[in-house]
């Protein structure tokens, strides 16, 4: 096993910061040189992988575009072997992700607005607003002094925690909890992250699949771009600004549950695979286990070989879509090298329970990090998401995530005796905006800093 | 390939995939041996696998090794492995199953064809495919929308309301409810 | 032995055939014109569950030990997954598809037309590769049985979901209603 080389990679593609709130800087490069010059500045800056001795207030990982590389002077012959759908950017593969009707890119806002585009992102953690807040200034004053970039748009994000730290997101269900383990990383994995072996034990996902250089699920180097020096420790990161209709959530939830033989939080658990409070219906299909949510080493310890039915768990439930973990055949196969690692924050003012819709905009800003976002994002988007046909589900589309752009009856099924239909899904999260970025290395961030065309 | 102007490999939910190869020489025999055991009862006991994989309607390979010619037949300096499928998903996601579950089988099929890189890793793979690939100018389906697993779920399904409607008449409704819940509960992964 | 052809009952027909070099540009636009879906020729055949005609002009050359190889004239690829045997098939292909075989295998070497129902058998079949294997996820299923099934498992999922939770009373009426035998 390979250890990683944790210092040359940004810290968040190999563990979540635990800082609850966030700012992403949207860029656009203006001027090369004194662009380039502020990338080998942040080259220093980023928050790395390498173990901390104390958590930092505040810190800083930057991403970029194929648009952002070619106009910071990465040559062509680079560009030309990045992966086709980071080269297109995500408005273009609008089609392929469902991104259609409210969710369409001509309606996307700034700064993914059609036409604008986006070079550069910074993503600055902070363990609180005021953290925040000042280390904004610093960032901007310091893009300001460099010159080089236009700061396009900002946004915000925080986390919405419970009393018991949990975060959870604006559809009420705690949220996080899946992550894949990496092999390398130096993080202790837990039970339950991870792909399934031959003998139904947990194993770390290779490092490969997530981060370039490294070797992947296949034993072999991950397709990358050239040359080494910009991609090595590099990893793909997906954005997109999810605005979330939780009034609408909660309408359709009720309605649905006033035909359901079980209560509306038990509806609600079927919909996603886990009670709100974040206990699996796997291992607890009749109510929710606080001690078990609470309990990392037992909240994500499971699999469906138990359940094929779909009986605790409805197989098209969205945490069962997102990782089927070893409901699919041939010993995890299919499954392994579909998985991402998710980074994402929630924005936006919480709805009060009860509340009319306010007109305020919420939702999740998600972010993943994969190798290849084809095989990883995309995938799991429009065949695990938005498609049924794998989990023998037909045209159902995700109740939470899903299009639901597809004819009547959009359905999802709720196996039991007899099993329950909750019909006339309506989409509840659209897309606001969104791109594909590159997150390199430390490394990577030196190549682009010296590129010149 | 410059022949073609657009792109018509896909039709709702259905992908096209044609394929053809040029072989060793001498490896027809060997190739049709294989076929021919792949045919018997005994070699049949294989396509489990691809069953399991369930997302292939329709799929076929000939070993060509004289074309068709008006009356005069026409001899090519290689015999040819042609290959010609409907399936449901990405054309990406479908040769990457291939390749992780039955790397065995992809390369009996394959390895006797000029340049076949192996089914693993899958990149290559993927490249030698895409070469030797023959996009279709004309793809049609009578079922667009459907994929194999809900043509196979529907049948299912279309066979419990026949074996349930037969027997209704002759139900109180009481006895009828519990036959339509049962039937419910027995298909609804069909659904 | 059965035919390599045949799954249960479907069929898998392969036809190869050569194109008029000069005509293949008249080949290319009609097929990339014509209508898809319900409005393609192949609609109108009849058992059909998948078709497609791909224009194969040259062999594809691998490099490294294999020599360059050329065929006489590019081909004109023909394939089918339909029920039920061959010969009435080839018929129904000849008149379903009608003026449009003219206008898609006029274009290949020896055509005859689709007007004699012997003479376009005959050229179909002598311009057909047989399979060596054929693997069929529903080969006991017709294509009617596929549409019709497909129907039912519509109409019973709209069904069952206007009627959850329907008292015994009007579950029994309104079933035989729904689904006529």
């Amino acid at each position: 096993m390979t250890l990683l080389d944790l210092p040359n990679i940004q810290g968040f593609v190999v563990r979540g910061y635990r800082l609850p709130v966030a700012a992403y800087l949207f860029l656009r490069v203006e001027d090369p040189i004194k662009a380039s010059k502020w990338v080998s500045f942040a080259a220093d800056e980023v928050i790395t992988a390498a173990p901390w001795s104390e958590k930092p207030d505040a810190g800083i990982n930057v991403a970029f575009t194929c648009a952002g590389l070619e106009a910071l002077g990465v040559p062509a012959f680079s560009l030309g072997d990045f992966p086709l759908e980071f080269r297109e950017g995500m408005a273009a593969r609008a089609e392929l992700l469902g991104d259609t009707e409210k969710s369409d890119p001509s309606r996307w806002e700034k700064p993914f607005d059609p036409g604008s585009a986006v070079h550069a992102m910074v993503m600055i953690s902070a363990k609180d607003d005021d953290a925040l807040a000042a280390h904004r200034d610093k960032v901007c004053q310091r893009i300001e002094e460099y010159g080089g970039f236009t700061l396009l748009a900002t946004q915000i994000g925080k986390a919405l925690e419970d009393d018991k730290e949990h975060n959870h997101e604006h559809f009420g269900y705690v949220d996080g909890i899946g992550q894949p383990s990496i092999e390398g990383s130096g993080v202790a994995p837990l039970p339950g992250q991870g792909a399934v072996d031959k003998k139904g034990d947990w194993r770390p996902i290779r490092a490969g699949e997530f981060i370039l250089g490294y070797l992947d699920e296949e034993g072999v180097l991950p397709p990358a771009a050239t040359p080494d020096q910009l991609v090595v420790n590099g990893s793909y990161l997906v954005y997109r600004k999810l605005r979330q209709d939780v009034a609408g959530f909660r309408r359709q939830l009720m309605k649905a549950a006033e035909r359901y033989p079980g209560n509306e939080e038990k509806l609600a658990a079927k919909l996603v695979g886990r009670w709100r409070d974040g206990t699996p219906l796997v291992l607890s299909p009749e109510e929710p286990d606080q001690s078990l949510a609470d309990d990392r080493m037992r909240n994500n310890a499971f699999s469906y070989c138990d359940d094929r039915q779909g009986s605790s768990c409805p197989v098209g439930g969205h945490i069962r879509r997102a990782n089927p973990r070893d409901s699919l055949p041939f010993e995890g196969k299919l499954v392994n090298r579909h998985r991402m690692i998710r980074r994402g924050i929630s924005y936006g003012p919480e709805l009060p329970p009860g509340a009319e819709d306010d007109g305020e905009d919420r939702g999740l800003i998600f972010t993943s990090l994969q190798a290849s976002i084809e095989r990883q994002f995309e995938f799991v988007q429009s065949q695990w998401m938005n498609e049924g046909n794998v989990f023998g589900v037909g045209d159902d589309q995700d109740a939470v995530i899903g299009s639901q752009d597809r004819d009547p009856p959009r359905k999802m099924l709720v196996p039991g005796c007899p099993p329950f239909f909750m019909d006339n899904l309506a989409r509840m999260v659209e897309c606001a905006g969104g791109e594909y970025f590159f997150t390199p290395g430390i490394n990577g961030l030196h190549f682009i800093s010296a590129a010149d065309g | 390939m410059k022949f073609c102007l657009c792109m018509s490999n896909v039709e709702g939910k259905a992908t096209a995939i044609t394929v053809m190869s040029p072989i060793w020489p001498g490896a027809r025999h060997l190739l049709r041996a294989l076929f021919a055991i792949a045919r018997h009862p005994v070699g049949k006991r294989g396509q489990g696998k691809l069953e399991t994989l369930s997302f292939i309607h329709y799929a076929r390979w000939a070993v060509i090794s004289e074309f068709p010619n008006g009356d005069r037949g026409e001899k090519l300096k290689y015999s040819y492995l042609f290959f010609e499928s409907n399936f449901n998903g990405t054309w990406d996601e479908y040769i990457d199953a291939f390749s992780e579950v039955v790397p065995v089988r992809m390369w009996a099929i394959w390895f006797t064809s000029f340049g076949f890189p192996g089914p693993q890793p899958v990149a290559p793979f993927k490249r030698y495919i895409r070469k030797n690939e023959y996009i279709a100018n004309h793809y049609w389906s009578a079922y667009p929308e459907a994929a194999t697993t809900e043509v196979n779920s529907a049948g299912r399904v279309a066979e419990a309301v026949t074996a349930l409607r037969r027997k209704a008449e002759g139900m109180d409704r009481e006895s009828f409810k519990k036959a339509y819940d049962e039937m419910l509960m027995s298909i609804q992964h069909d659904f | 032995m059965a035919s390599p052809n045949v799954s249960s009952q479907a069929y898998s027909l392969t036809v190869l055939a050569p194109i008029v070099s000069e005509r293949i540009s008249d080949l290319v636009n009609y097929l990339d014109n014509v209508g898809s879906g319900d409005a393609s020729p192949l609609s109108k055949v009849g058992s059909t569950h998948f078709a497609r005609w791909v224009v194969m002009d040259a062999p594809v050359f691998e490099g490294g030990r294999q020599r360059r190889d050329s065929w006489s004239a590019p081909r004109l690829l023909f394939t089918s997954n339909f029920d039920g045997e061959l010969d009435p098939y080839i018929e129904r292909l000849r008149v379903g598809l009608g003026e449009c075989a003219d206008k898609v295998w006029g274009n290949c070497l020896d055509y005859p037309g689709h007007e004699q129902p012997a003479a376009f058998a005959g050229w179909i079949k002598r311009n057909q590769i047989d399979s060596s294997l054929f693997y069929a996820a529903y080969g006991g299923m017709a294509v009617e049985d596929v549409l019709r099934s497909l129907e039912i498992r519509h109409q019973l999922t709209e069904f069952a979901i206007a009627h959850q939770g329907d008292p015994p009373d009007d579950l029994k009426a309104a079933f035989l209603s729904e689904f006529q035998p």
